[in-house]
């Protein structure tokens, strides 16, 4: 009988089954999708730190933490990496820029493995083998070698300077710095450095479980007992763990809400039809008990046959379409590894099962609270009111706005489902959008590009050159496509011994930086010789002080900066002390045979690591640039390029020529937004991809959503809407409050996303943004969506309209009330 | 000579179902006076409700001509047969068909409303004391007894001074005594704004209270 009774009532089933599967694969597809996103932000983060951990020791490890880590029970990995010198140069470069770097076999091994992508040959054995990147080998200007050549290079280590062959045992590509040599341990054991070394020894750690407490976190920290030059830090991840899950909840219980509804709606609308059949079946003799049985049976199949349905769907769309049309838009050439949860099929079957049962008890319910007869005429409860204020204004808005109060129960649940929709689609939208700024590097003051002239990195002075003249300045400053060019320079200055302030800066310096604490034997040779300690002094443009002025509260005034009676002291991490330096005078001369000594008061202190490149250990300040023009020896060090356009491959392609054409071109480095932005959609792989599937499938059921609601609604309305044509209401006039009535379900949900969605995206987008990007809205996407939400929900009452109208006659419709 | 409010000429209406032709009407030639108050009768599937519909305009005939007020309803639009019928036609049902979401009062002015014509608020205040319901101007369909449903559809039906009121069955819902003034009512509402009145009803009672009896059998008018 059930089988049958469903065969019968097929439109009303239909609808029914159609809500079952779009609330099935609404679950399924999303939290599949969800899941499989938050596997590649995982992937992405491994990517992005080079490595697989959770917590990292800079600044040397002593053996003491490292006997300690790898006892520690809930320490899963131990790896080791050590700084064992530089590259300094090579037959074919004499700038270069990589390090030499040893790993132990649980970093290159375990922690390692996922961010790389190649590997041919194997790590280094031997004190002359190394294993090289494309990237480093470039920097060399060797990059036409391969595994097993070999090439001499002039090093530098603890013990000095070594110029020695080298064989490549390996080759690797992958993610993270690239820009490394690894060495074996031979030479890492005999390069003067210890892992204990502030400038050598890292360890990289790995837990057991991601959700740390605080307290634990806390004892680990205490337990390792670090040392001042020591810092230990919790990776961004496991740090945010708890808030990303408690988002993830928060957005899988809003969808399993906005399933529960589709179906709970459709269920509602049918209750009544069902209520009279159960008042009829009641009339010709089955017992309450027979009513229940029979119920159940038919929406057990109903159910079964739904979720089957539902699943199926869900996985073609999960596993086989997104990443097909993905792959197919070109949006990444990867393959997509879609994540199956078994927790998400149980939640999908669930969630299904569970609201046809709480719908149907519903019906069950209020046909066993009245009698069979009452039962059989059952109409529906609209709310009970027994009267109302007489109420103005235009008459179809009222008849719209009437309508949707008339059951304030299940408009609510439509316009929730839509607004669950739209919030969804605008959180997804935001992060996805945002994803890029708020977990990429950007460059110092959101500039195109950075060009370094890296001979001023280098020890001797005699190497320093003045590559990027004020000509060569000005001629890319007249490049098509660039906005702006701002160069900074440097001068060497000397700061003879001025008792507190020089006392102060050396110890924490020395305290930092150095292996060894200042002593009277370097306070001595400072006092004697400042000038061996190589103090800086870099020049600034306007813009940049703006810039400082505003990030870092500067109290120091432009005028006063401008002039030279000011300048700022760099704080190089050293966390200096302000009442130290502040309002003190700091006599200094450019370090030049006849240079005037110069008197300046030191304005503000500044933590911005830009201005933290140089090997020297005296004081590093900033300076108007119209004040270092009194520096004869003052050379560029960085130009900083704005573009037109911002990602402008052109004008970029067009810098790096003019670069290219200069006798010094081998000595220039540069940052580019364009390359990070590059390495960052690299890292992120097929994220973008997926996370656009994800939103247009929560789009695409939400409207679904409202279709299934809205065509039953207008079925159950069809004689009201015949009786208001009999009394003389055009088509025109039906069309106009049925779009009406759509467009304030529309304007509701926006109201409620506004209000809700916006305030839950905005929580989740401040707990996911580690880099502090101001909290923006993509709103062509939003307003976009908007809108079709808004034109979808005008139109499709009044295509329903249309269906039932051209189906039946007024007469049909009018008699169906008689 | 008379004036016809209301005249069809070889009005059919046929339908088919399957292999079958239905005829609800089947040359029906029907007139009503001015100011005239005629009720239909005949057994279910007469054709009476059909006869009904198509000279309110709510059904567009098989074959035939409808002309109402002189004007001949065939050929015009849907749309401004609605546009017609809110103003010349007041429609009563068995089913009262008050819209629920609306109190009495607005349930009476929508189709005024509807026209974007004035209220006449003097009229609908009298046809609510008339009708006693002045008391329940702002009361819920749902909150009323059958009678003063179909009052506060009779109301609606005369709000807007048509020239033709049609009821289909309009006591078919209600008791022997309220059925009696609710006609009673309504054919003293139409002597007073000289209005045409037809009434479908299966209670002989009821249709002595007309001018005149029309009698309907298989889609044909056989007496009246």
């Amino acid at each position: 009988m059930a089988v049958r009774s469903l065969k019968r009532n097929k439109a009303k089933n239909r609808m029914l089954l159609t809500a079952v599967i779009l609330s099935v694969f609404l679950i399924f597809t999303v939290l599949t999708v969800g899941s499989t996103y938050m596997e590649m932000e995982k992937i992405q983060n491994i990517r992005q730190k080079g490595a697989q951990f959770d917590a990292v020791l800079v600044g040397g490890v002593t053996k003491k933490q490292l006997e300690w880590c790898r006892e520690r029970k809930n320490i899963t990995a131990v790896g080791l990496q050590a700084y064992s010198g530089y590259p300094e140069k090579t037959k074919k470069d004499s700038t270069l820029h990589s390090g030499l770097i040893w790993c132990d076999e649980v970093f290159w091994k375990k922690q390692m493995a996922p961010a790389r992508d190649m590997v041919q040959g194997r790590y280094p054995q031997k004190e002359n083998e190394l294993m090289a990147t494309r990237k480093s080998l470039k920097d060399c200007g060797m990059e036409h070698l391969g595994v097993g050549d070999s090439f001499e290079m002039t090093y530098t280590d603890h013990n000095g300077s070594h110029t020695k062959n080298f064989t490549i045992s390996g080759i690797w590509d992958g993610y993270g710095d690239r820009q490394v040599f690894f060495v074996s341990k031979k030479f890492f054991e005999h390069s003067g450095y210890t892992l204990d070394q502030t400038r050598s020894g890292i360890m990289y750690l790995n837990f057991d479980e991601k959700d740390l407490r605080e307290n634990e976190r806390q004892e680990i920290m205490t337990r390792l007992n670090l040392g001042e030059q020591q810092y230990f830090e919790f990776s961004q991840e496991m740090s945010s763990w708890m808030e990303v899950m408690t988002g993830a909840a928060g957005l899988a219980a809003a969808i399993c809400l906005s399933a529960y509804l589709l179906i709970y709606n459709i269920l509602s609308l049918s209750v009544s039809a069902n209520i009279r059949y159960y008042g009829l079946l009641e009339t010709i003799g089955m017992t309450n008990w027979q009513i229940r049985k029979f119920l159940r049976r038919q929406m057990a199949l109903l159910g079964a046959a739904g979720i089957a349905v539902g699943m199926s769907l869900g996985i073609v769309v999960s596993f086989r379409l997104i990443p097909f049309i993905v792959t197919a838009l070109g949006i990444h050439q990867d393959d997509i590894h879609v994540v199956f949860h078994p927790a998400v099929f149980v939640l999908a079957v669930g969630v299904a099962a569970a609201t046809i049962f709480m719908g149907n008890q519903n019906a069950i319910k209020t046909a066993g609270s009245v009698s069979p007869v009452d039962a059989m005429c059952y109409r529906g409860s609209s709310e009970n009111r027994r009267r109302h204020k007489i109420r103005r204004g235009p008459v179809l808005w009222k008849m719209a706005l009437e309508q949707i109060g008339k059951n304030k129960k299940k408009s609510a649940v439509v316009i929730l489902s839509l607004a669950a929709s739209l919030s969804i689609f605008l959180c997804l939208t935001t992060l996805i959008q945002s994803h890029g700024a708020r977990t990429v590097y950007t460059n110092y003051m959101n500039e195109d590009l950075i060009v370094q002239n890296d001979t001023l990195l280098k020890e001797e002075k005699s190497d320093w050159k003045q590559i990027m003249d004020a000509k060569f300045i000005d001629s890319v400053r007249k490049l098509s496509g660039v906005e702006r060019v701002s160069s900074l320079k440097r001068a060497e200055i000397v700061v003879p011994w001025s008792g507190e302030i020089t006392e102060t800066w050396l110890k924490k310096f020395y305290e930092k930086w150095q292996e060894e604490p200042f002593g009277e034997k370097e306070r001595n040779e400072y006092k004697e010789h400042p000038e061996r300690f190589d103090s800086f002094c870099y020049g600034i443009s306007r813009q940049e002080f703006d810039y400082l002025k505003e990030n870092e509260n500067l109290k120091t005034e432009w005028k006063d900066f401008r002039e030279g009676k000011t300048c700022l002291l760099y704080d190089g991490a050293m966390s200096l002390p302000e009442s130290t330096f502040l309002g003190k005078t700091l006599t200094f001369w450019e370090d030049r045979q006849g240079s005037p000594e110069e008197k300046i008061t030191i304005g503000d202190l500044v933590s911005e690591e830009y201005y933290g490149a140089g090997s020297g250990k005296g004081l590093v300040i900033l300076i108007s640039q119209d004040y270092m023009k009194e520096m004869a020896g003052a050379l560029v060090f960085r130009m900083n390029i704005s573009y037109k356009e911002p990602y402008d491959q052109e004008t970029e392609q067009k810098v790096l020529q003019k670069i290219q054409e200069t006798p010094g071109r081998k000595d220039f480095s540069y940052t580019s937004k364009i390359e990070d932005l590059k390495e960052a959609r690299r890292a992120q792989g097929n994220m973008m991809g997926v996370g656009i599937g994800l939103t247009v499938i929560i789009a695409w059921i939400g409207i679904m959503n409202y279709i299934n609601t809205v065509s039953g609604n207008i079925s159950s309305r069809q004689s009201e809407l015949a009786l208001l044509e009999g009394i003389g209401m055009t088509k025109r006039q039906m069309r106009g409050m049925l779009v009406r009535e759509g467009i304030l379900y529309g304007l509701f949900s926006w109201l409620i996303t506004a209000a809700a969605g916006i305030g839950i995206t905005y929580v989740i987008y401040e707990k996911m943004n580690s880099n502090q990007i101001p909290f923006e809205i993509p709103w062509i996407w939003i307003l976009g969506m908007a809108a079709i939400i808004l034109m979808i929900c005008a139109l499709v009452p009044v295509i329903f309209y249309h269906i039932i109208d051209k189906k039946k006659s007024i007469i049909e419709r009018i008699r169906e009330i008689q | 000579m008379k004036q016809w409010m209301v005249k069809t000429r070889n009005l059919k209406k046929y339908y088919k179902q399957g292999n079958y032709i239905i005829k609800a009407l089947d040359g029906v030639d029907f007139q009503a006076e001015d100011g005239e108050f005629v009720s239909i009768i005949g057994k279910s599937g007469s054709g009476k409700s059909t006869l009904l519909y198509m000279i309110g305009g709510l059904d567009i005939p098989t074959e035939g001509d409808v002309f109402v007020g002189g004007k001949n309803l065939a050929g015009i639009s849907r749309e401004k047969l609605a546009v017609f019928r809110r103003r010349n036609v007041g429609f009563i049902f068995q089913s009262y068909n008050l819209v629920p979401d609306l109190n009495v009062y607005e349930n009476i002015i929508l189709p005024i409303e509807l026209d974007g014509a004035a209220v006449d608020e003097e009229l609908v205040d009298e046809l609510l004391d008339s009708l006693q319901l002045l008391d329940k101007k702002e009361a819920m369909p749902n909150t009323l007894s059958g009678g003063q449903q179909q009052r506060a559809a009779i109301a609606r039906a005369l709000a807007i001074k048509p020239l033709l009121v049609l009821a289909d069955e309009p006591t078919g819902n209600l008791d022997t005594g309220t059925s009696h003034d609710v006609i009673g009512l309504l054919r003293t509402m139409a002597k007073r704004f000289q209005q045409t009145l037809v009434v479908i009803t299966h209670d002989q009672d009821i249709a002595q209270m007309a001018d005149r009896i029309v009698h309907m059998k298989d889609g044909k008018i056989v007496r009246g």
